[in-house]
């Protein structure tokens, strides 16, 4: 027998949808993707299993960049816009808890986790959703934003940082760390709640239709959210995707500057040249911010999940036209079936009507031979 | 095109031109729940919220259900009375729900976690998607989903997002909580509007017989109803315990639902091959297709993902009911690339083939069977020919049930050399050609995966010894519907079996009564051939001659049929887009015990009166056999009561709940509830006022030094009693019964004293029905006043058998005697009864008078 391939056997567990799980928004049924081992086998302790998810598409995978900036900054302060299941939480708190003493803001409806406070950590909820949960808060030193990945979200995101650096009177513009900043939202948007954008800000969307590398529409199949998220329509042009909102954001701001690291759908670092830790945290993630290998790497990563997609989506195929296929065996089965207990009823009534006759005919044969003996007497009923 | 008799005529509809418009209810039309009821599907939601750690303390599933339930009332009284309308949004209920949930979250996390529970529980019904598809891409024409429901057209969307459905473009969703109105109220007005067709050229498919019938019909829409329970199905489900609102006790799994058992239970009633069945057999297949299609499919399923775990490539079904198991097991076989064939082997081929010196203890495994054989019929078996060897017909027809007596007649035939020779010779000609079959079947080394009905694994045992001993380096592995209690030894010893429903006779309470009444099972797979007795020198199997009659066979038939047709209709849904659970799952096992358990141990009358007729092993070839409900049971059942129906021994009656059922509908139920219960049949049944009835046997010092048995005597309706037992009657010469223990009226019904007697197949037996002019019956301490009525004087009231010596002679020869006593009983104050000489005839004379002049209409 064959044995299905385990990259697609593990996806094909797990239905149709391979997506990113909701970040920002209540998850709505999408499954995470997880290979299954074959085998029982424990996995070495030491080595970090490379294929759970299959597709990396957390935050929490760029870690090694992101956190050692937040570090030099010296960020005593930070807001999470957007806690995931809440490892980035915990990865704030612990950096956060390093410098000493601090402020921990996030802003989810339902948050991963609520980190204890102590040991000079601040913890403050804000339940509720980015950009108007972001209302009120006091400036910071630095913010994470992995909300919803749209132009209107993240605009609204940045200008809320920017006034409330104003108002503040912050000396330099925070550190900023955001992600998606590369395909596919970082020039489509994608919507976890289009009903939150107002209409005006959101462009037409589908949630049945996905992307795939090169083509600026959407697709029968390729990368989609299954119920989970929908996508602009479009990609490309005004007013659309994550990185276009910073873009236009930076764009009067020259004293602003944006380096991206082209790994795990992009992390985009927001820099303010005259802050005391600019040259510190440009050195930092500079090694990283368009490194052509990381790139590539990305590029055949995404090639290759579009691919894997591709492939469960003709096994889903095949299967609808088995099933198609199947409901014919299934009529053609029952009509057999049918012809079959006709005629087994046809052969079960000749036998039963056959055991009556002879049953009539011993009866009858049982007379005569009464007769014969005593012909004076009258004849015997039938006996049944 | 349609397996499904309305989607036919909904599709004729569109297709003759008739409509021009298709509209579809959603839930339990286009989508269905893996529930027996909606609300069902909250107690999974609970179960969820469990899990997640979002229920507050103190508050369980169920009581999340039955909260989610009446936060639904609350809302849509509140919408009646702020929009005079009953319909309600999801949010809204929610509203008053999370009052009960405090700290669960928010409402928002709340709804989605509603919906997802929701997502994971529906299913897209596949035939109705194929239908939508087929009028949008082949006739082009519009399909409107139509839906009273307190979903929101997005969230509706949401759910309607599925793969199985990813084929089909709806032309548009028109729900009652958006509109603020129902079906009945309008909703359907706006779809003919937004249609732009009058009612008469709109189609419309729902379950529901008010909103979607009568509702539709009042927009002049023709209307087709999917319903999904029949009277009959609900009747089988209501006993089941499945349906009813949501409780703690509500047998439904946690996550998985019903599996979509209930839902593709009904759906097979609507197929059109259930509409083709002669009705003489529509019970049959709707039996096969409604209890025991979900056991069976479930069974393939999990033969298959067992063998798939041994890493086994091909499926061995034994014979007979092999060739119905393997047709079962062949599909879920084929989608895991395993192959699956029949192999021929039996008890007692195996058992003769594993015959190496003729010894008692190789014989006495040919005795474990439900009846004993006897001696002539043992050494058939054993292939040893009775007129051979002479002196043995005497003993032929001696039964071997005796445990003094097996040990030694086996021993006499054991060391007669002449016969231990022959069956030697016999069975090693029969190993040798077995062996030859077997060569040719299965692999030379490894495993080899076996599938049978079940029981106690002692073929797999036989086999597996006989291929090692033979040299064969196998392993066998056995997977059955059911292991009992006797294959636990079996797994002591190393082998390797398991069972689907039960395992090891576990869970007892459901698979106890199964196994107490395994004939139905076992007959529904009959192929229609005899056992095998063995193989010629082609090696040809050489089979029994099958007397099984033709109604039966027929019968048979049908109810296969309606199981292979539940599980094409099950396994399209398997291996959909979004697959079915599987139902090699513990829940959906459980599930289907349950099943089979509710038909073995509470039939209704109708299940007992269709399948009663269907006759057993033990007496094929019988010419007085009488199938699974004798006449004389029948009689006996509204004597019983369920102390006396659970003790009732299988030689005596295979169905005991299947008689009661048809006789004594009660004493079934009760008698079921109990033994499920895991309680104590006698807890529910009265003692009868009598008082015990005692049997003594005089051997020749008199009653008091003879064998005595005593039982206890339970009155059953209408204070009757019948009491049955065994005593031992080695020289036995005179029987006496002490039928009550104090005084009273006494009406004997019958007595029957069945003597087993040395070298005789069936007992003596001796009737009594009369205690008048019966010269074999002293009376002693009563007085005869009718013939069958006495009147017992005093608290030692005693019958006396004394066989008569001229006619009775064999009683000498008697080992064992069995009692039957029904009688009826009015217990009575001290003094005697007052009875005249002409105590009936004046009365009679006069009754009948009045009843003419009743009759006369007092005209005399």
């Amino acid at each position: 027998m064959t044995r299905a391939d385990p990259t697609i056997h593990a996806t094909a567990r797990s239905g149709r949808a391979a997506v990113k799980p909701a970040t920002g928004a209540p998850p709505t049924g999408a499954p995470a993707i997880e290979a299954q081992p074959r085998s029982a086998a424990p996995a070495e302790p030491e080595v970090e299993p490379a294929v759970q998810p299959l597709l990396l598409h957390s935050l929490v995978e760029l870690r090694e960049i992101w956190l050692p900036l937040l570090a030099a900054a010296d960020a005593r302060s930070v807001v999470e816009i957007g806690s995931e299941s809440g490892v980035t939480t915990s990865l704030l708190a612990a950096s956060v808890r390093q410098r000493g003493e601090g402020t921990l803001v996030v802003v989810d409806p339902e948050p991963g986790v609520r980190p204890d406070p102590g040991d000079g950590l601040e913890v403050q909820i804000v339940a509720g959703y980015s950009p108007e949960a972001l209302d009120g808060l006091a400036a910071a030193d630095a913010y994470l934003v992995d909300g919803d990945h749209n132009y209107a979200t993240v605009a609204a995101e940045l200008a809320a940082i920017a006034h409330a650096a104003d108002r503040d009177r912050r000396p330099a513009f925070p550190l900023v760390v955001l992600h998606d900043v590369e395909w596919p939202a970082g020039r489509r948007d994608q919507y976890y709640a289009p009903e939150r954008i107002p209409a005006p800000h959101r462009r037409s969307y589908s949630w049945d239709e996905g992307v795939v590398v090169g083509v600026a529409g959407v697709v029968d199949g390729g990368f989609r959210g299954a119920g989970a998220f929908a996508w602009a329509t479009s990609e490309g042009g005004p007013r659309n995707g994550v990185r276009t909102a910073i873009e236009d954001f930076l764009a009067d701001r020259p004293e602003l500057s944006l380096h991206v690291v082209p790994a795990i759908f992009g992390l985009g670092v927001i820099i303010d040249r005259g802050a005391p830790w600019a040259a510190t945290v440009r050195e930092l993630v500079e090694p990283w911010a368009d490194n052509a290998v990381l790139g590539r790497l990305e590029r055949n990563r995404i090639a290759l999940y579009l691919r894997v997609l591709e492939l469960q989506d003709e096994v889903t195929g095949l299967n609808r036209l088995r099933q198609r296929d199947w409901s014919k065996v299934d009529a053609e089965r029952s009509a057999l079936a049918e012809r079959e207990l006709v005629v087994l009823d046809r052969v079960a009534e000749l036998e039963r009507a056959l055991g009556e006759e002879r049953r009539t005919s011993d009866g009858l044969r049982a007379d005569l031979a009464a007769r014969a003996e005593h012909p004076g007497r009258p004849q015997l009923l039938r006996r049944r | 095109m349609f397996t499904d008799v309305r989607l036919a005529e909904v599709w004729s509809q569109l297709e003759s031109g008739g409509a021009e418009a298709l509209t579809l209810d959603v839930f339990d039309t286009l989508l269905w729940r893996m529930v027996p009821e909606p609300s069902h599907a909250f107690l999974v939601l609970g179960h969820s919220l469990a899990a997640a750690g979002k229920l507050p303390p103190m508050v369980s599933p169920a009581q999340f259900a039955q909260l989610r339930i009446g936060a639904e009332a609350l809302a849509r009284k509140r919408s009646k009375a702020l929009r005079d309308t009953y319909e309600a949004r999801l949010d809204e209920i929610w509203r008053e729900l999370i009052p009960g949930l405090p700290g669960s979250g928010s409402l928002e996390r709340l709804m989605a976690a509603e919906l997802e529970a929701e997502g994971s529980l529906l299913r897209a019904d596949l035939a109705v998607a194929q239908l939508a598809e087929m009028v949008r891409t082949k006739l082009d024409k519009p399909v409107y989903l139509v839906s009273d429901t307190y979903f929101s057209p997005d969230q509706l969307r949401r759910l309607l997002r599925r793969p199985e459905l990813s084929g089909v473009s709806f032309t548009d969703v028109f729900t009652s909580s958006d509109a603020g109105l129902g079906k009945g109220h309008g909703l359907f007005e706006q779809v003919l509007a937004a249609a732009g067709l009058p009612g008469s050229r709109v189609v419309h498919l729902g379950d529901h017989p008010v909103a979607d019938v009568e509702g539709a019909r009042e927009s002049g829409i023709v209307a087709v109803h999917y319903d999904k329970l029949r009277d009959k199905l609900k009747e089988t489900l209501t006993a089941e315990g499945l349906l009813g609102g949501p409780t703690a006790d509500t047998p439904i799994d946690p996550v998985a639902g019903d599996f979509g058992m209930t839902t593709l239970r009904a759906r097979a009633l609507h197929r059109t091959d259930a509409f083709a069945v002669p009705p003489g057999l529509r019970r049959h297949w709707a039996t096969g297709a409604t209890v025991f299609g979900p056991a069976f499919a479930g069974f393939g399923e999990w033969a298959a993902e067992r063998s798939q775990a041994y890493g086994v490539d091909h499926i061995h079904c034994l014979m007979r009911e092999g060739d119905f198991l393997a047709r079962v097991i062949a599909e879920p076989a084929a989608d895991r690339g395993i192959d699956v064939s029949t192999l021929w082997a039996s008890r007692q081929v195996c058992a003769l083939a594993n015959v190496y010196e003729g010894t008692p203890d190789e014989l006495g495994s040919f005795l474990v069977r439900r009846r004993a054989p006897s001696v002539g019929q043992l050494l058939v078996q054993l292939g040893v020919d009775l007129d051979s060897v002479a002196g043995l017909s005497a003993l032929a027809e001696r039964r071997l049930d005796v445990p003094g007596l097996v040990d030694e007649t086996l021993e006499a035939l054991c060391s007669d050399d002449r016969i231990r020779g022959e069956i030697v010779l016999s069975a090693g000609r029969l190993r040798e050609r077995f062996l030859r079959y077997l060569d040719g079947q299965l692999p030379e080394s490894g495993t080899i995966m076996i599938v049978d009905l079940g029981w106690g694994g002692t073929i797999q045992a036989l086999l597996g010894r006989l291929l090692r001993s033979a040299g064969r380096e196998v392993e066998v592995v056995g997977l059955y519907l059911a292991t009992n209690a006797a294959a636990q030894a079996h797994r002591l010893a190393g082998l390797q079996l398991e069972g689907y429903l039960a395992s090891g006779g576990e869970p007892d309470r459901l698979f106890a009564p199964v196994m107490r009444s395994p004939e139905i099972l076992e007959q529904l797979c009959m192929p229609d051939v005899g056992s095998l007795a063995g193989f010629d020198e082609h090696i040809q199997p050489i089979l029994a001659v099958d007397r099984t009659s033709r109604t039966q066979v027929a019968q048979r038939a049908a109810v296969q049929n309606g199981v292979l047709s539940f599980q094409r209709e099950y396994l399209r849904y398997r291996r959909s887009e979004a697959p079915m659970p599987s139902l090699g799952q513990d829940g959906a096992r459980l599930a289907a015990l349950r099943m089979v358990n509710r038909f073995v141990s509470r039939p209704t009358a109708e299940e007992a009166y269709a399948f009663g007729g269907w006759s057993h092993d033990d007496n094929f070839g019988s010419d007085t056999a009488e199938g699974l409900l004798p006449q004389d049971m029948v009689r006996r059942m509204s004597y019983l009561t369920p102390a006396d129906l659970a003790t009732i021994p299988m030689r005596d009656l295979y169905w005991p709940a299947g008689v009661a059922s048809v006789a004594n509908r009660s004493l079934a139920v009760m008698t079921g509830l109990v033994i499920d219960a895991g309680l104590d049949p006698a807890t529910v049944s009265a003692e009868a006022a009598a008082g015990p009835v005692e049997v003594y046997v005089d051997t020749g010092a008199d009653f008091v030094n003879g064998k005595k048995e005593i039982a206890t005597t339970y009155s059953g309706r209408d204070g009757l009693s019948l009491v049955r037992l065994r005593v031992e009657a080695v020289g036995a010469r005179r029987v006496r019964i002490d039928p009550a223990g104090r005084r009273g009226l006494f009406r004997l019904d019958w007595l029957h004293l069945a003597f087993h007697v040395n070298n005789a197949a069936e007992p003596r037996v001796v009737k009594i029905t009369s205690l008048a002019e019966t010269p074999s019956i002293q009376i002693v301490g009563a007085r005869l006043v009718q013939s069958n009525l006495l009147e017992i004087l005093s608290d030692d009231p005693q019958l006396i058998f004394n066989p008569d010596p001229a006619t009775q002679a064999w009683i000498g020869a008697a080992y064992a005697l069995d009692v039957e006593l029904a009688f009826g009983w009015l217990g009575l104050r001290s003094e005697p009864l007052a009875v005249t000489a002409q105590a009936g005839g004046e009365p009679l004379v006069k009754r009948a008078a009045r009843k003419v002049a009743r009759e006369m209409g007092g005209r005399l």
